[in-house]
């Protein structure tokens, strides 16, 4: 029976880097893996020739951005991964109009913004004409999220859901996922100065409807402690 | 209101909804299959691509048309290969290359599969057998080998772990580097392992041989490991919000029961006990010390997004104070995104330059600007930590950033 040598008492071994070999590695068919991370010349080269491999490679590097783009802007629900699926699609489709291709990151994510966004309006028009409620997050038996931070989840989701589309869009994404404001203005295909004010009015208009929820309670002004007045927000 | 505290807890507890619900498993193949649908716009010559195509389908089709059979030879892992169980034969032991040259060998007989695939790593479960593992650090690396309620998790070492479901064994060789192994059994633990450690957990029962030198197996059943010194508690005097709680218990001596559950390192306990008396009133109401311990306790029963809720709250109550400087680290090494993580390491330079956890947020800072795509920050980050750091453990890393 073969076995792998043990390797405690083995001297060290320096893993090779990638795209070098190492002798004492057998020889691995590669099938149907196309190497494109990093080289973003060549792999929008090939998506605009059609090549699957790229396709599949921009998918592979991109996902977990996408992905979580779009839950920060729709919350996370059935849809996430149809609404993920429609992006590269985009994305693949309009390959030929992405002049350069250093800019696939932030051209991507104005797709997933556009993509998300327009999600919302078939969504709400979904429920207007079928006189459904809200999406709500699923409460499973066995779950790791705690019921505080499940709350806190569902009741900012639910705040965002009664603010205008812009102003969800850019609160989801400066706020959630941390954007800074320049990326943000890019993913949101507009000025800096338009973002900051969507921005302003975003907050504000969350501030007050996020009275209506306790479970968000814990975020709202120190009224009784004296703690000194919280920072501005930058 | 502070809403970039309320968006980073979101944003965490939103993570752990979508790493629960799995809900864009398959993705990948759904859009390769819905890429193959839609009509192309193909410049080349006709005859070329559909030459290229062949072969992808012919090869998707291979793969496909095995896909209810165990892999058994070996090959190189692709995102056709996510999924489907790899078995070593009998007489053989099959090796299984990472597009960034990581390698797994699984010795023969071993049942494994590859749950995740990504350019930065994958998630390996070990059903059964012995593999080893060799995997090149990159900024970005993140493996992770499961094995039973085991977790290894891996940037940049070699090793060989053994998994034997039907003896309950868990058993780790580690050659080079470090690694981190998480237990969950009921209470949340981690145990970090250095180069020639060997540890061996039979039943719940752990022994850790350090350096060859033989530890005495714990005879009482698995006990959370204490957090590493570099992390302990400051020492408590520098927020005086003792609340009435604190002090009824310092007139009757008598600690809340989560707290000296917390002491005794049973954190899921002390957990239930804290949850019991809601999580949000402790965190409304004790003390600065408190609410670290009380974070400690929810972060090491796997309850992370309690326990930014409690550092959060610890920083708006607390601000300016120690414990507010360390609840900013915690936080950065909880935090979702890497962008959060390097704004929480920051606020904590800023708030204690000087402070015990210093040096360890510089380096974490490090990786976490280099990780979420800001190169010019990463390398100011480099810069800083050589000149202050030249012989600290990230310093490989910061030479490396500036290098590239």
């Amino acid at each position: 029976m073969s076995s792998i040598p043990p390797l405690r008492n083995s001297p060290p071994h320096h893993p090779s880097v990638p795209g070098g070999s190492s002798s004492s590695t057998p020889a691995v068919p590669r099938r149907g893996h196309v190497e494109f991370v990093g080289d973003r010349h060549a792999l929008v080269s090939a998506l605009r020739r059609g090549d699957e491999g790229a396709a599949a490679a921009l998918f592979h590097e991109y996902a977990p951005l996408v992905e979580r783009t779009i839950a920060r802007i729709l919350g996370v629900d059935n849809d996430l991964p149809d609404a993920m699926q429609e992006v590269f699609l985009r994305a693949l489709r309009s390959v030929h109009h992405l002049r350069d291709p250093q800019a696939l990151t932030d051209w991507l994510l104005q797709i997933t913004v556009y993509t998300s966004t327009d999600w919302i309006r078939k969504r709400t028009r979904k429920r207007w004409l079928l006189f459904s409620d809200p999406v709500t997050l699923e409460h499973p038996a066995n779950d790791s999220v705690d019921e505080t931070g499940r709350e806190a989840l569902r009741a900012t989701y639910a705040v965002l859901d009664r603010m205008s589309i812009e102003e969800r869009t850019v609160f989801a994404l400066r706020y959630i996922d941390g954007m800074e404001l320049a990326q943000l203005a890019v993913a949101c295909d507009c000025s800096l100065a338009t973002i900051k004010r969507r921005l302003s009015r975003a907050s504000a208009r969350f501030e007050a409807l996020a009275k209506r929820e306790p479970a968000l309670e814990p975020w709202l002004a120190e009224r009784n402690t004296g703690v000194p007045a919280k920072e501005a927000e930058s | 209101m502070r809403l970039t505290d309320l968006g980073e807890y979101v944003a965490a507890v939103q993570d752990a909804e979508r790493e629960r619900r799995q809900l864009t498993n398959g993705a990948a193949e759904r859009y390769i299959a819905a890429v193959r649908r839609k009509p192309r716009r193909n410049p080349l010559p006709l005859l070329l691509a559909a030459a290229f195509l062949s072969v992808v389908a012919l090869t998707t089709v291979v793969v496909l048309r095995r896909a209810e059979r165990p892999i058994e030879t070996a090959t190189l892992t692709s995102p056709a290969i996510v999924g489907r169980p790899f078995v070593a034969p009998k007489d053989q032991s099959i090796p299984v290359s990472f597009p960034d040259g990581s390698r797994l060998v699984l010795a023969s007989g071993t049942h494994a599969s590859v749950k995740e695939l990504s350019a930065q790593g994958a998630k390996i479960a070990l059903e059964r057998g012995k593999a080893q593992m060799s995997v090149v650090h990159h900024a970005l690396t993140n493996y992770a080998l499961h094995a039973g309620p085991y977790q290894v998790s891996v940037i940049g070492t070699r090793f060989e772990l053994e998994w034997i479901p039907e003896r309950d064994r868990f058993e780790l060789w580690l050659a080079e580097g470090s690694v981190v192994v998480t237990i969950d059994l009921g209470s949340h633990a981690a145990v970090r392992m250095q180069a020639s450690d060997h540890l061996v957990i039979d039943h719940g029962h752990w022994q850790l041989n350090s350096n060859n030198s033989p530890v005495e197996p714990q005879t009482a059943p698995l006990l959370p490991v204490a957090p590493p010194a570099a992390q302990s508690l400051p020492k408590a005097g520098s927020a005086t919000d003792a609340t009435a709680a604190d002090s009824a218990n310092e007139v009757t001596n008598a600690p809340p029961n989560w707290l000296r559950l917390s002491r005794l390192g049973k954190y899921e306990s002390a957990y239930n006990e804290a949850e019991r008396l809601n999580i949000a009133t402790l965190a409304q109401s004790g003390s600065a010390p408190t609410l670290l311990t009380l974070a400690e306790v929810c972060r090491f029963s796997g309850h992370g997004s309690n326990a930014m809720l409690v550092l959060t709250k610890l920083r708006q109550r607390f601000p300016n104070t120690e414990e507010a400087a360390v609840a900013a680290f915690q936080l950065g090494r909880l935090a979702s995104s890497a962008q959060h993580a390097a704004s929480f390491f920051q606020k904590y330079l800023n708030e204690r330059p000087s402070g015990a956890l210093a040096r360890e947020a510089s380096g974490r800072l490090l990786e976490a600007l280099d990780r979420s795509g800001d190169p010019q920050g990463a390398i100011r980050a480099a810069r800083t930590y050589l000149d202050q750091y030249p012989n600290g453990p990230h310093a490989a890393f910061a030479k490396r950033v500036l290098g590239n």
